[in-house]
């Protein structure tokens, strides 16, 4: 079955529900629905059209909007769908499937460290890949990395910096002495010069 | 030994008093003669363990420091001797410490009465082979120790998993050895060798079906006993890190491993007494008698033989012990407890009454060609089948044509 | 002890650490263990010490740029996430590979899935207890590993196919280097087998330990031998045909017909060993009728994509690889989501693992063959 034919499947048995068929200049076409009709619409493809594998699970930040997008299969017709929804950015809820489909469970975990998409009825909803304390939603367009985590700096000291700070504190501190000394880096990342002792490397 | 003893304090004529002080100065010279043998054994036998599983594995092993690699483990004690001692800050020091001792002490005390040739023995008890089942139950001690000390879950798993495991197959070779001793008569060590002859139909392996089934109970058991795949559960690599060696680093960690290597000997040589002979030589009918007729360097001679007899038997256990470890993979622990107590006790006690009519059966006139008939008929299905494994093990080296690379020495 | 006063004692499970260290959790990957003595009573996995941020990577790197990320992906079996990726943007550039290049990724792939089940295999021997059989398969992967070198220049994370086709053509002679090399390995197979599948031993500590129900399968997304163990038959170089596949015949392997029951860990593994023997016979088809011609459309060194959305999967050696590729038409993808085969197999340890002995779960979690970095990407 290919997109439209499962489009009016669907819309022939249950009208009132809000369906679109969409496709990029390039690429599949997915079917849209609203967040809040998502899951009896998956629910309507796995027992009626038999879409009884699901491939995979993404959350996206379109930037205006946050989506989710279904990849369904049926095993043993053989056909795939794709399947789309957008929740608003304030306020990311979408209603989970993990009672239709076991992998969902991992996959809207991932969803929602990696995004920050709120799946309702989730039993375990908690971080996946990212520590369970993390600030923030990495694959999201507009995160900034902290400055550090626990103490430690995420970010490393640009070497021309390091030299520059260091031939500031030399020049400031030793006239004679040479720049080729071992610097000491703090855990935040500040550069405490060895003033004095020069030590040939 | 002791006739060397005896001869020294009626030669010399010494006070008590310094008799007292040559006695004690010949036990700690025996016992030093002894940990210097298990520990240059347990060295080589790392070495030697080394390089047959690289060879097994199709690649070498180590071969740099020395010919061959041979001074690997010199080297290896020579680091492990020099490493910092951690001992972890949360763990019960005293028994952290004082466990290793009590491993490697409970292996060396069972080099107490093992024969290795004529009239070689450190101490020849009476009570010999029951002496070294009791003695090497040390270990358990030692084991549990340091798996409750470590303060890590994962060694205290490991402890208990050995401690069950050692306790339960005890009483497997327990009854082989019953088996055995029922044939001859007697606990002592020498003397069991003794009662066996020279040809292989006169090993009490071949003695009656019994004691061929009973050889079997005993080579897995005795493998239990000394924590060797497939019953490595409590060191098993892959679960566990290391089991209750987790925690363990430097002198520590080789005090354990060299009790483990030298238990090969020990191993190895019980089998060798019970089962194969001993020092006897197969063409030689009954050696003790032989060596006691003869006088002179003739008599050294056969000393020798006899010694040299007993290492080549020993030795080719312990290269199965390491063969069959580098083969197979390691049982589970519920399928060790069934194995002990559902097949091993049942079937070693129909061997030991098996063996125990055997005995009593008379030597004279029909009896005694029905027994050695018997023993002809094992003997050519024990050697029948060594020759059927041998030749499968070269069929199947032959067929991958691509030449495994066969050099043993590199 | 009375039933009575077991019933009474108050009792609680210890919580052991499984991880993030350990030899046999292939990578890092950390179970939090609840047991009551040697039974397990929930494992609850911890992932992501391995996480390196790929997906937000390929929204910073230009798509021809991001080929050697995909290797990274799952870096035994390499070739499949290089197919996906390539896959993906040639769907949505529209353009055409040529049946040459299709013959030679296929090639590639093949002998990347018996190498990888050569590793696999022989690590769930190791995690067992028995060492040699894994460095017997390593013999052997070191044989591929030359002939890998010679058609990419790496042994490991090979940056071997291109938009279009693949980097280069095979070397001369080279095709008979492989028919050679699968010579060696159909004799190896075999010996492979004596030596470890019909051990005792073996056998006893896989049969009936971690079955796996059909149902609970596809409802946990798994894909690769873990699906096809449990008796369900699909297999997506067959039922979802991509690249060459149509044109050569092979068998699927299903679980069931071995010792133990369907979807018990002795079937996943056994579905591994004779999936080797397929993959060497798609091999010998392949070089066989291999056509002459391209071996890459030539295109742009840094295309611009036109925007759309794409899933392109193959058939893996863990289960399904899909890149779920989101572009906006400029040179860098917009959003790219890899589903991976271990990440779905982490998420049924949970469901089966009680009941389990520690040492199951040791052999449950080797069938499943995961490996950390496919797991946390």
């Amino acid at each position: 079955m290919t997109a439209p034919e499962i489009l009016s499947a669907i819309q022939t048995k249950f009208p009132e529900i809000k369906l679109e068929l969409q496709q990029g200049p390039a690429g599949d076409p997915w079917i849209l629905v609203t967040s809040g009709d998502v899951a009896n619409v998956i629910r309507i493809l796995k027992n009626e059209l038999g879409l009884n594998y699901l491939a995979c699970l993404s959350g996206i930040d379109y930037q205006d909007s946050l989506g989710v997008v279904y990849q369904l299969r049926s095993l043993s017709g053989k056909f795939e769908i794709m399947v789309k929804t957008l929740a608003p950015l304030e306020n990311p809820c979408v209603p989970t499937i993990s009672d239709l489909y076991a992998s969902a469970n991992w996959f809207e975990r991932e969803a929602y460290d990696l995004i920050g998409i709120q799946f309702q009825g989730h039993p375990d909803l908690r971080r996946i890949m990212m520590p369970e304390d993390w600030v923030g939603h990495p694959l999201r367009k507009d995160y900034q990395p902290p400055a550090e985590y626990h103490g430690i700096s995420t970010s490393r000291p640009n070497t021309h910096q390091l030299l520059d700070q260091l031939r500031t504190a030399q020049n400031r501190s030793d006239e004679k002495s040479k720049v080729d000394t071992v610097p000491h880096v703090t855990q935040s990342g500040t550069v405490i010069p060895k003033s004095g002792e020069g030590q040939n490397l | 030994m002791k006739e060397l003893y005896d001869s020294i304090s009626t030669s010399w004529q010494l006070s008590p008093g310094m008799m007292s002080l040559v006695t004690v100065l010949w036990i700690l010279a025996i016992a030093v003669v002894v940990l210097a043998f298990m520990a240059t054994f347990a060295g080589v036998t790392s070495w030697v363990e080394r390089r047959i599983a690289g060879r097994m594995m199709s690649r070498i092993g180590p071969n740099r420091v020395g010919p061959g690699g041979s001074l690997q483990w010199i080297a290896d004690g020579l680091k492990c001797f020099l490493k910092e001692d951690v001992i972890p800050q949360a763990v019960d020091k005293p028994l952290f410490r004082f466990a290793p001792y009590l491993v490697f002490a409970g292996c060396f005390a069972a080099f107490a009465a093992l024969p290795f040739g004529y009239g070689i023995v450190a101490s020849n008890i009476d009570i010999g082979i029951f002496y070294i089942s009791a003695i090497t139950t040390f270990v358990v001690l030692g084991i549990l120790m340091a798996g409750w000390s470590s303060n890590n879950k994962w060694s205290l798993l490991g402890g208990i998993r050995s401690a069950a495991q050692i306790v339960s197959y005890e009483i497997p070779t327990g009854l082989a050895v019953l088996t055995i001793v029922v044939l001859a008569g007697t606990l002592n060590m020498q003397e069991i060798i003794k009662q066996q002859g020279g040809w292989p139909w006169y090993w009490f392996i071949f003695h009656n079906p019994f004691s061929l089934v009973a050889f079997f109970i005993f080579f897995s058991s005795i493998l239990a006993e000394g924590n060797r795949t497939p019953f490595d559960l409590p060191e098993a690599e892959s679960e566990l890190v290391a089991g209750y060696l987790t925690e363990y680093s430097g002198m520590r960690f080789v005090f354990f491993f060299f009790a483990e290597w030298a238990n090969l000997w020990v191993m190895s040589a019980i089998i060798t007494t019970l089962f194969l002979g001993g020092w006897q030589i197969p063409g030689v009918a009954d050696l003790g008698s032989v060596i006691e007729k003869s006088a002179g360097t003739v008599k050294y001679l056969w000393i020798l033989a006899s010694v040299a007899s007993f290492f080549f038997k020993t030795l080719l256990f312990v290269f199965i012990v390491i063969w069959v470890r580098w083969t197979l993979p390691r049982l589970r622990v519920d399928q060790l407890m069934i194995m002990c107590w559902k097949y091993f006790v049942p079937i070693g006690f129909i061997c030991l009454i098996g063996s125990a009519l055997f005995a009593i059966l008379p030597q004279t006139g029909a009896w005694y060609w029905f027994q050695l008939s018997i023993k002809l008929i094992l003997t050519a299905s024990g050697f029948g089948g060594v020759v059927i494994l041998l030749w499968r093990s070269f069929y199947n080296i032959r067929a991958l044509d691509d030449k495994i690379y066969f050099k043993v020495w590199e | 002890m009375t039933k009575l006063m077991v019933e009474t004692l108050d009792t609680e499970s210890t919580v052991v650490n499984m991880g993030p260290q350990h030899p046999s959790t292939h990578g890092v990957i950390n179970l939090k263990l609840h047991l009551k003595g040697e039974v397990i009573e929930a494992v609850d996995p911890h992932v992501g010490f391995l996480h390196r941020s790929i997906e937000k990577i390929s929204e910073l790197t230009q798509f021809t740029g991001f080929i050697p990320y995909t290797d990274r992906v799952d870096y035994l079996s390499a070739m499949f996430g290089n197919q996906a990726w390539c896959m993906a943007v040639e769907k949505l550039l529209g353009i055409q590979v040529p049946r040459r290049a299709e013959y030679l990724r296929v090639i590639a792939c093949e002998l990347n899935r018996i190498i990888n089940h050569l590793i696999a295999c022989g690590t769930m021997a190791m995690d067992l207890g028995a060492f040699t059989p894994f460095l017997h398969g390593i013999r052997e992967r070191e044989k591929v590993n030359d002939i890998m070198e010679k058609i990419c220049g790496a042994r490991l994370n090979y940056n071997y196919m291109r938009f279009g086709g693949v980097s280069r053509d095979f070397m001369p002679g080279l095709d008979k280097e492989i028919l050679d090399f699968l010579d060696r390995f159909e004799k190896f197979l075999p010996e492979f087998n004596r030596l470890i599948t019909g051990n005792e031993i073996f056998e006893k500590r896989l049969i009936h330990v971690g079955v796996i129900p059909p149902d609970l399968a596809i409802s946990h997304s798994l894909g690769g031998p873990n699906l096809r163990a449990s008796g369900v038959d699909f297999d997506l170089r067959r039922d979802f045909p991509y690249s060459a596949y149509p044109e050569f015949k092979f068998k699927v392997i299903i679980g069931g017909n071995y010792r133990g029951e369907a979807g018990d860990s002795f079937a996943r593994y056994m579905v591994r060993i004779e999936e080797m023997e397929e993959a060497a016979k798609i091999i010998r088809q392949a070089i066989a009728g291999i056509p002459e011609g391209a071996y890459q459309t030539k295109l742009l060194r840094n295309p611009v994509v036109p925007s759309g959305e794409v899933y392109s999967r193959v058939e893996s050696t863990r289960g399904e690889m899909g890149f779920h590729v989101i572009s906006n038409g400029t040179d860098t993808a917009y959003r790219t989501k890899i589903r991976t085969g271990s990440f779905v197999a982490m998420s049924i340890i949970p469901p089966i693992a009680p009941g389990l002995m520690v040492a199951d779960l040791t052999a449950f979690f080797g069938s499943l063959d995961v490996v950390a970095p496919e797991v946390d990407r």
